[in-house]
């Protein structure tokens, strides 16, 4: 269960592909057409690390890690791959597509170990779909966000939404530098943890609903107890609803097995590799997404 | 003597971390004592090694047995030994995780006394006096509003982002009524939309009307639609909730289909025990 | 939060505790007392005191203290009534029925049983401390809170037990692995 104790290496990795990849890795690179404003990128597998940087170049640049081009014995023998998910056209396991107002990036079946580092316009906005094992971080970006990732980890942040993220089996660390007011954010979870970080002055509607796990938060905020509607209480299900400074977009986190940390953006716990103890234990403790941490949902109270 | 505390120091490192990082002044006393060195490096991997120790799954009897121990408790008259409950508890954190489904019935009955007696109250306004004419606009103004709001709604459930159908879906939590087109739509985000937050959504937005036999009817028939565990979960959880005994069929399939996940036929069979 | 609800009557609310902790809680005993009978009888008697002693449970006591409290007072108690058993077990069928753990759990891991073979080999009481702060992943200040003594003291336990470990474990693993 001990999920979350991963992701202090990969914060770690995140930092490196920048530099590290570029360095030795295979390159492909383009300038997308004027209309363009979406990426669509789909992995159905693979097993690699997934690293999506938003820049404020023109440019999307794309590093495969260590992608070995597959020994062309279709072409030998006359039989040609069944796939239809596409042939690689860039010669590092990726099929580019490019449409009026997106492109489409999708990895052929045989990227499936190489590590990619993604550079894209940061204004754009994003529908990533990830089936594999590997980690997924995804930063920097100003736009619409769209995530769905089956099996690994996936750190989101320095986003403003509005943001639509699942994850299935692994965690989902997702930091907001701000949060976008027209349109909501809605977050879920099957299996792994999440952990949602917002400002601490957002104004925001929250629902937040967790079947078999916790919820807790460091955020002050308003629970609604006039509750219109007869079942939502009533059906076996763990539903908190509130509102913050005032109230304002919809942000809506639900999950199954695994917990939901709400908390202040800033807070650091949790999130990097935890420094030596200092003598006093810091204020908000049990908001430290460990798992281990796991304790009774009242925490969410003494908190406030 | 400094050694010792250096020992100690790294030891204490290791409480709740997996790969804790050296302090300074550790790493730079590592540096040079060869011992200590070699401590940490025999540490690291044997609580590499603990950590690597996997978790023993108990027999299903376990579970069994708990279940059924919580059953007889739950017969069993309270046990007048302990305080009787002197808190106030805040409403909102009141829920009954796995509510049985005697609990979801009596919800159910209570959720239509009351949507009956809003009902009532309504009526009992509006016939014995006529109405004014300011009073009459404004309803008919409402209505055309409620009505806007329904076209946009079902409009912008077709949007291309995510986020917008969120946003549309939502709009149903401030409808009191589920009119025919606006059913459809959401019926159709919950059957058919590729994304599963929006389906999460529509699906929640159903909830609210899960008093409606229609409703009802949908859900149980969306069940077998629904290909993503999340999606499986949340409806048997609300099956259960509302006391659907139709759903078990659905439910039993999902429980001998081979491609079911865990989670779900987990889910599925304690359901089936629930909707008796 | 659960703990309370079942305090204050809502029984089913016990249903998620147990699901989130009885393969803890199983794994625990099973380290303890090797047995897995046992354990599961431990882990269901852990529970059913739970329900028993509901009403002394005191609000803003972390539950996994509490409950991690019963359950070592529960394995004293086996453990009294059992010890001329336990002793005789300890001696004789140690390597066999760590052995047959290993199997089971481990997929046959040489180096794996080592460890838990290391593990057997400590004093119950380190053995215990070991458990709750490595598998259970319980913070210190948890486990003062279970065994009633400071942290600074847990924090001095821990390093003695870790440094025993340490000594018996390399010490087999160079000795060419199974000890017996």
């Amino acid at each position: 269960m001990n999920k979350l104790k991963k992701l202090p290496t990969l914060i770690l990795f995140s930092l490196l592909p920048a530099v590290g990849l570029a360095a030795e890795g295979a390159k492909h690179s383009f300038i997308p057409a004027d209309t363009v404003h979406e990426v669509q990128l789909t992995f159905v597998e693979s097993y690699g690390d997934i690293f999506i940087d938003g820049t404020d170049a023109k440019e999307i640049t794309i590093i495969a890690d260590d992608y070995e081009q597959p020994e062309d014995e279709d072409e030998a023998d006359g039989f040609v791959s069944v796939f239809s998910i596409g042939r690689d056209n860039t010669g590092i396991g990726l099929t580019i597509e490019e449409n009026e107002n997106s492109v489409k990036i999708t990895g052929v079946p045989n990227s499936a170990s190489s590590d990619y580092s993604i550079r894209i316009p940061h204004h754009f906005s994003l529908k990533v779909n990830i089936m594999g094992n590997g980690d997924t971080i995804i930063q920097n970006f100003k736009g619409e966000i769209e995530v769905a990732v089956a099996e690994g980890d996936a750190v989101i942040r320095n986003i403003s939404g509005p943001a639509t993220l699942h994850n299935m089996n692994g965690d989902l660390v997702v930091s907001f530098s701000e949060v976008f007011q027209e349109a909501p954010t809605s977050i879920t979870n099957l299996n792994g943890d999440t952990v949602v970080s917002i400002p601490p002055d957002t104004q925001a509607n929250l629902q937040m609903k967790s079947l078999n796990s916790d919820i807790r938060t460091n955020l002050n905020i308003a629970y609604d107890t006039d509750k219109r509607d007869p079942y939502r209480h009533n059906i076996g299900q763990r539903t908190v609803t509130g509102v913050l400074n005032g109230g304002g977009v919809l942000i809506s986190l639900e999950s199954i097995n695994g917990d939901i940390v709400l908390k202040k953006a800033g807070d650091k716990s949790g999130l990097a590799p935890r420094p030596p103890k200092p003598p006093k234990p810091p204020k908000v403790k049990r908001i430290r997404p460990s798992i281990d941490d796991v304790e009774e949902v009242e925490e969410v109270e003494e908190l406030n | 003597m400094k050694c010792e505390k250096i020992s100690r120091q790294m030891t204490a490192l290791w409480e709740n971390s997996q790969e804790p990082s050296l302090p300074e002044d550790v790493r730079r006393h590592l540096g040079q004592c060869e011992s200590c060195r070699e401590e940490w490096e025999q540490l690291s991997v044997l609580m590499a090694e603990l950590d690597a120790v996997e978790e023993v799954q108990p027999s299903t009897r376990l579970r069994e047995n708990f279940y059924s121990m919580l059953d007889n408790a739950k017969a069993a008259p309270e046990s007048g030994s302990g305080p009787k409950n002197t808190l106030i508890e805040p409403t909102i954190w009141k829920f009954t995780p796995w509510a049985g489904s005697i609990a979801a019935g009596l919800a159910l009955l209570l959720a239509g006394f009351w949507i009956g007696s809003q009902q009532t109250d309504s009526l009992v306004e509006s016939v014995p006096q006529p109405k004014t004419v300011a009073a009459q606009e404004l309803e008919s103004l409402q209505g055309q509003i409620e009505s806007m709001k329904e076209m946009m709604a079902v409009y912008m459930m077709e949007q291309r982002s995510a986020s917008k159908r969120i946003q549309a879906v939502g709009y149903t939590d401030e409808m009191s009524k589920l009119s025919p087109d606006l059913f459809e739509a959401l019926r159709q985000r919950l059957n058919q939309d590729d994304n599963v937050n929006v389906r999460l959504a529509s699906l929640n937005a159903l909830t609210r009307f899960a008093h409606q036999e229609n409703v009802r009817a949908a859900l149980v028939d969306s069940l077998p639609r629904q290909i993503h565990p999340v999606m499986q979960i949340m409806l048997i959880d609300l099956m259960v909730g509302i006391d659907e005994k139709r759903a078990r069929e659905p439910m039993q399939q999902l429980l001998n289909s081979a491609i079911t996940p865990l989670e779900v036929k987990d889910k599925a069979l304690r359901g089936l025990g629930q909707l008796l | 939060m659960l703990m309370l609800a079942v305090k204050n009557g809502t029984l089913d609310s016990l249903g998620p505790l147990f699901e989130r902790y009885h393969v803890k809680l199983f794994n625990f005993f099973l380290r303890l007392t090797s047995n897995r009978e046992t354990s599961e009888d431990l882990t269901q008697s852990v529970f059913q005191r739970i329900l028993r002693f509901r009403h002394t449970y005191k609000e803003n006591y972390p539950f996994r203290a509490w409950m991690y409290r019963m359950a070592r007072n529960l394995h004293a108690d086996h453990y009294r009534k059992h010890k001329r058993s336990m002793e005789t077990f300890d001696e004789s069928h140690h390597a066999e029925d760590s052995e047959q753990l290993a199997v089971d759990a481990m997929e046959n891991k040489e180096r794996k049983q080592n460890l838990l073979e290391a593990l057997h080999r400590l004093p119950l009481e380190q053995r215990e401390l070991l458990l709750l702060s490595r598998f259970e992943g319980l913070k210190y200040d948890e486990i003062s809170q279970i065994k009633g003594i400071t942290v600074a003291a847990i924090k001095v336990r821990v390093h003695r037990a870790m440094a025993r470990l340490r000594e018996i474990y390399f010490e087999s693993s160079e000795n060419g692995g199974n000890a017996q």
